[in-house]
């Protein structure tokens, strides 16, 4: 009893701070785990809302191609000299799997904007690019500018363009329907599988104007 | 992780299991105990192991924590955005459903007394229930307030028929440029209250002087009428309104199809030969109660026997300057606006060069007898023989005819005709024929016993059943 009543021996005492070293450890470990898949988490969570907000903005965008169509306006103002050039959407311009260009007043505001959507990079991640803006009013040019990147870290996209039949076609006169997929990847890799977490979305747009 | 937390548990339990061994033996275990607390004090040491086991459970159970919160966390907002891009499409099609059950009712709304449109200032909607009504109270007392509802506007109410309507309302009304803001012609700016150009009902049709017309839109005020034929558009707009508030409106216009301008009963942008003097052609109005027109027009050459041509007042006019764009026309009456010729006739074939080839089919039933008038597109060109019909039969290229063949409306082609009464009855058109190749260098031929009679009646009552379509559709966001 004297013995244990001496107090605590060098062992005893590193024996402690060894068990405390782990314990510490250990809780630093899973702090650092918790936040990495914190971070993660947040990484899908904002390639998630990036697919939605790149889909949102390309359908909705698809969709008022074609407008205002010709039949609008009156067609002696449209032929006269002293109309603006902008006001009638030429519709699609470019449908390819990976690229598409139209015309259409997008945000209604009485202006055609030309829009170009297109992939950009030779391997995975590419880039989703757009370009846009108002045609010119005077004599109805491309707009000037530079694109807007909407994401780097897609996967895949792919667009696919259907006629009256629900077949595939590559004629610009004959699209009534559009299907848009896109694939896209976190910005780091999940340290706890080793791979990218991708998440695809599809969607079909009927442009109205068409 | 889990590695160095299963050994640390192991340790401990190891730990513990040699202490409680050593009680047993009599032995004092050294270790984590209070070194003051006596003999009981290896009790105490064993149930500060437990402490240790405590601290264990303890962390693992925040990792859990952490990790569930976290999955907790990503699906919820997963969830949110789905939920958020499902309202959105969801939305999206229950305007267009209000804008298709509008647009479906048109004939019957225009035809029954208590839901006049004649007036930009007489609005009609169709609501979804009897509880909404967008023209009482204020837009702070009723969340289906329509904003641009005022006097002296008035309204009359339908229910929608829709089982389940997913729109709050759709508000029907003659366009104007002042309701559709926005300027058609430059004949001054919808915003100015003194412009009452701003206020004219706006049709859709074809200049009945300029070549090539396109059907346009156009604010039927000053020469307008004179000028142009076509019908008045009407603007729809749908508000959905969710549970949450938030608004989503769309923009439509619709119309009738307007009649493209005829100038003869039988015309053709190519050359016409008339072979035989039983081809006969008048553009003498069969109904009596339209204008009288030419037999015979192309921009071409007419020649052949003319023993048929009515004179009167101008038998036939070649080298016309006047066209028609027949691919506008043709694109107009495309479906869903008339029905495939497939859908109609099943059993049509189709030849190597993918012209249709039918015999003894109906398109659309005669008067007299079921009296159906039916609009049938053709994607190509089409050859009949011993047929009948009525209503609008648009040919998206040449067209031939061989008799027996009896029509009753108006037949577009774009391409040449060709037709080929034989022996009688043959070929017998109440109606007219609009025929127009894209280079206009090809010939049209007219032999046999055939017959065209031009008849404004039919022609109209043909395009009347076409009902409504969609000219312009826009988002209002």
């Amino acid at each position: 009893m004297r013995h244990s009543d001496s107090g605590i021996s060098l062992i005893e005492l590193l024996l402690v701070l060894a068990i405390l070293t782990i314990l510490m450890g250990a809780l630093l470990r899973s702090m650092d785990e918790s936040q990495t898949i914190a971070t993660i988490s947040r990484d899908e969570n904002e390639m998630r809302q990036n697919l939605q907000d790149a889909l949102f903005l390309l359908s909705s965008e698809i969709k008022m191609s074609g407008f205002p169509p010709e039949s609008f306006y009156d067609r002696e103002y449209l032929q006269s000299p002293s109309s603006f050039k902008n006001l009638v959407a030429s519709g699609l311009l470019q449908a390819t799997p990976q690229d598409i260009r139209f015309q259409g007043d997008i945000n209604n505001d009485g202006e055609v904007e030309y829009v170009h959507y297109y992939l950009s990079g030779t391997v995975p991640p590419f880039t989703l690019n757009r370009f846009g803006g108002k045609l010119n009013r005077i004599d109805g040019s491309l707009p000037s500018g530079s694109p807007q990147k909407l994401s780097e870290f897609v996967q895949h996209f792919q667009l696919k363009y259907y006629n009256k039949n629900g077949a595939e076609t590559s004629a610009l006169q004959e699209v009534l329907l559009v299907e848009v997929h896109l694939t896209m990847r976190t910005r780091r890799v999940d340290p706890l599988t080793r791979v990218y977490r991708t998440a695809s979305q599809s969607v079909r747009v009927r442009p109205m104007n068409l | 992780m889990n590695t160095i937390m299963n050994n640390f548990v192991r340790a401990i339990h190891t730990l513990g299991r040699e202490a409680r061994s050593r009680e047993k033996d009599g032995a004092q275990v050294a270790g984590l105990g209070c070194p003051f607390s006596g003999d009981d004090s290896t009790t105490h040491m064993v149930d500060g192991s437990s402490g240790v086991a405590l601290i264990t459970a303890l962390i693992a159970l925040s990792v859990v924590t952490l990790i569930g919160l976290t999955l907790v966390f990503v699906s919820t907002t997963d969830a949110l955005i789905e939920r958020n891009n499902r309202a959105r499409v969801s939305q999206a099609y229950s305007a267009e459903s209000g804008c298709e059950e509008a647009r479906s009712r048109m004939s019957s709304i225009l035809n029954e007394p208590s839901t006049p449109l004649a007036s930009p200032s007489q609005w009609v909607y169709i609501v979804s229930s009897p509880a909404v009504n967008p023209t009482a109270g204020s837009r702070s007392s009723n969340p289906y307030f329509d904003a641009e509802y005022r006097t002296p506007c008035s309204a009359a109410l339908l229910l929608s028929r829709l089982t389940r309507p997913g729109f709050s309302w759709v508000r029907i009304q003659s366009k104007t440029e002042r309701w559709a803001h926005y300027n058609l012609d430059d004949s001054g700016s919808y915003l100015s209250h003194t412009n009452t150009n701003a206020d004219v009902p706006v049709f859709f049709g074809f200049s009945k002087l300029l070549s090539n017309s396109k059907a346009t839109q156009y604010v039927n005020s000053g020469t307008r009428p004179a000028v142009y034929a076509g019908t008045p558009v009407y603007q729809l707009t749908v508000l959905v309104r969710d549970g949450e508030g938030f608004r989503y409106t769309t923009l439509a216009d619709i119309s009738e199809v307007p009649i493209p301008p005829l100038r003869a009963a039988l015309y053709s942008r190519d050359a016409i030969w008339i072979g035989s003097a039983n081809v006969q052609i008048s553009g003498e109005d069969e109904g009596g109660t339209g204008s009288t027109l030419d037999a015979l027009e192309s921009q071409n050459a007419i020649t052949g026997d003319f023993a048929g041509i009515h004179e009167a007042p101008n038998s036939v006019r070649p080298a016309s300057s006047f066209a028609y764009d027949a691919e506008a026309i043709i694109k107009m009456l495309r479906p869903p606006v008339s029905r495939e010729i497939e859908k109609v006739a099943p059993g049509i074939s189709r030849g190597s060069d993918g012209t249709y080839v039918a015999n003894d089919i109906t398109l659309g039933e005669l008067p007299g007898e079921a009296d159906l008038s039916q609009a049938i597109y053709v994607e190509g060109s089409l050859n009949l023989s011993n047929s009948k019909g009525q209503g609008i039969l648009a040919v998206n290229g040449d067209l031939n005819i061989t008799g027996p063949f009896v029509y009753y409306g108006l037949i577009i082609a774009r391409g040449k005709v060709s037709f080929n009464g034989g022996t009688l009855p043959g070929i017998d058109i109440h109606g007219g024929v609009l025929a127009s190749s894209p280079d206009g260098n090809q010939n049209s031929i007219l032999s046999g016993n055939t017959r065209v009679s031009y008849h404004a009646g039919y022609i109209r009552e043909q395009f009347a059943a076409l009902g409504f379509f969609r000219l312009a559709y826009r988002d209002n966001f």
